[in-house]
């Protein structure tokens, strides 16, 4: 019985036959899934960049010439294993070291192999005693550091990084103007609804909470809407790409569930505070 | 309940005013009729006492505050002791006559099964029964008033401020409504009709206040055909 009455309050100033209020589902499904779709991708971007960065962190590859002496290398090898913080030194087969040449060379690879050690090491590594090591054995050994190439990589990553935080926060704030927008839009079309409730002794909380209602109604379909959207496009793309499993973290699915719901708690912030300043602004 | 005191309005500070040093004093439980021709400022008046404008001037008691002291949510509580009539009956378009009468009652804490039984009375008494889930734009201007008068009374209120409430509808409901003010009367509420009707103010042995110009120029304890 009172949700009947309470019914007709709701009737008195709801922005539901408001064209441009229906779209707003529309724009804040769009925009939550842009947004759960871009945070999703540099969170799998930093996923993939931690798993590689270890990767080259901890292994170091040392080339040695074809014409070396066989039994000075195992020596190497042997040397470097007791170094600290090596964990494993490992003279890579000839099969193996033809295989890791095959994608280089077309035409197959027909020319005598160099030797190829590869080292797996810690972080603590001291490598200015690592590589005089090994130049006392090889002087000539070409020793694969990958600290440059780190270096270039993580600022590529986190540049691209900044930039798709800085369009998910303009989306953030197309979602707040868009809904302040239509929020006083609608307030403008119901003047005469609200000063009708006014007169007969609304309290401007229960109209500011009738109409910011409204808004977390349609911010939650939105949400609902954005988050299966944005969890249909990455399963899409795990099942097109399926590398992208290995940086498909728990964390990841969860951001395509808050990413929009952050967006819709801005929305109904935005609501309120514009229903407040509309109401305010009427006596 | 209502005091006026020396209470001077003006729409904006270039205009002269439209209310000049008004005095009223409406008693608890008192009833009056406001005349005065169009333009003479009895809406403004109206407006002042359920405070949609305030006094640029003089002070305005109402309830025993004063108006200029009463915050919004202060305002809209004592807006909920009354009911206001209003010249085109105040309803809601898209709120049929069902709705637009059980508003007020979304405000206030009565159990849902008074409010029911308020709503269907108020209705009834107005003779809508038959037209309950009918919307403003199916009704004549005299319903339009009826379903307005509804609105105003559904929460038997202290203070019943009438706008020209017999404008629209005929002598036979004009005498219904005066008769269900009078019934609220002698419950306690304290009325104040505006209107031009003078069969009315004769029929009905109450005081009225002569409004010209902004000014109360007489009051009388009734009507005399000059």
């Amino acid at each position: 019985m009172f949700a009947r009455h309470a019914h007709s309050a709701k009737k008195a100033i709801s922005l539901h036959k408001d064209s441009i209020f229906r779209l707003l589902i529309l724009i804040l499904s769009l925009l939550g899934w842009l947004c759960a779709s871009f945070i999703a991708s540099i969170t799998m971007l930093e996923n993939a960049y931690n798993s590689w960065n270890l990767e080259q962190k901890s292994h170091i590859s040392i080339y040695l010439d074809a014409d070396e002496n066989r039994g000075k290398v195992v020596n190497l090898v042997e040397e470097l294993s007791s170094v600290n913080n090596v964990k494993r030194a490992y003279l890579l087969s000839e099969y193996e070291t033809a295989d890791i040449l095959k994608p280089y060379f077309s035409e197959g690879v027909s020319f005598p192999l160099p030797f190829v050690i590869d080292v797996t090491v810690t972080s603590q590594l001291d490598r200015e005693y690592f590589n005089t090591k090994v130049n006392k054995y090889f002087a000539n050994a070409s020793i694969d550091d990958a600290r440059d190439l780190l270096v270039k990589v993580s600022s590529i990553v986190r540049f691209s990084q900044w930039i798709i935080l800085f369009i998910s926060g303009v989306l953030l704030i197309i979602v707040a103007i868009i809904v302040s927008l239509t929020v006083s839009a609608g307030l403008r079309g119901k003047q005469i609804s609200l000063k009708t409730m006014q007169h007969i002794g609304a309290q401007d909380k229960f109209l500011i909470n009738l109409i910011t209602t409204q808004v977390m109604q349609q911010s939650l379909i939105g949400w609902f809407i954005s988050s299966i959207l944005a969890g249909v496009t990455l399963y899409a793309l795990l099942n097109y790409w399926s590398g992208l499993n290995l940086y498909m973290t728990n964390y990841v699915w969860a951001i395509i569930v808050i990413v929009p719901f952050l967006l819709s708690i801005v929305a109904v912030i935005s609501a309120k505070l514009t229903a407040k300043r509309m109401i305010k602004s009427m006596l | 309940m209502i005091r006026f005191d020396q209470v001077s309005y003006k729409y904006s500070p270039h205009q002269k005013d439209v209310i000049k040093n008004l005095n009223i004093e409406l008693e608890d439980g008192s009833f009056h009729f406001l005349c005065g021709a169009s333009g003479a400022g009895k809406t403004t008046i109206f407006r002042m006492m359920y405070m949609d404008l305030l006094p640029t001037d003089g002070n305005l008691s109402i309830f025993g505050r004063q108006v200029n002291a009463l915050s919004r949510d202060e305002i809209a509580i004592f807006r909920r002791k009354m009911g206001v009539v209003f010249q085109d009956g105040g309803l809601l378009n898209h709120l049929n006559v069902r709705e637009n009468v059980s508003l007020p009652l979304t405000l206030h804490g009565k159990p849902s099964s008074q409010q029911e039984k308020c709503i269907d009375e108020i209705i009834d008494w107005v003779g809508l029964s038959d037209k309950k889930n009918e919307y403003p734009a199916t009704l004549s201007g005299g319903e339009k008033q009826r379903v307005g008068i509804a609105k105003a009374v559904v929460n038997r209120p202290k203070l019943l401020i009438a706008d020209e409430p017999s404008g629209n509808v005929d002598e036979v409901m004009a005498k219904r409504i005066m008769y269900l003010f009078t019934e609220l009367n002698k419950h306690g509420t304290t009325v104040l009709v505006a209107t031009h009707d003078k069969s009315l103010i004769s029929a009905f042995d109450y005081p009225s206040l002569y409004l010209e110009n902004g000014i109360i120029t007489r009051s009388a304890k009734r009507w005399r055909a000059a």
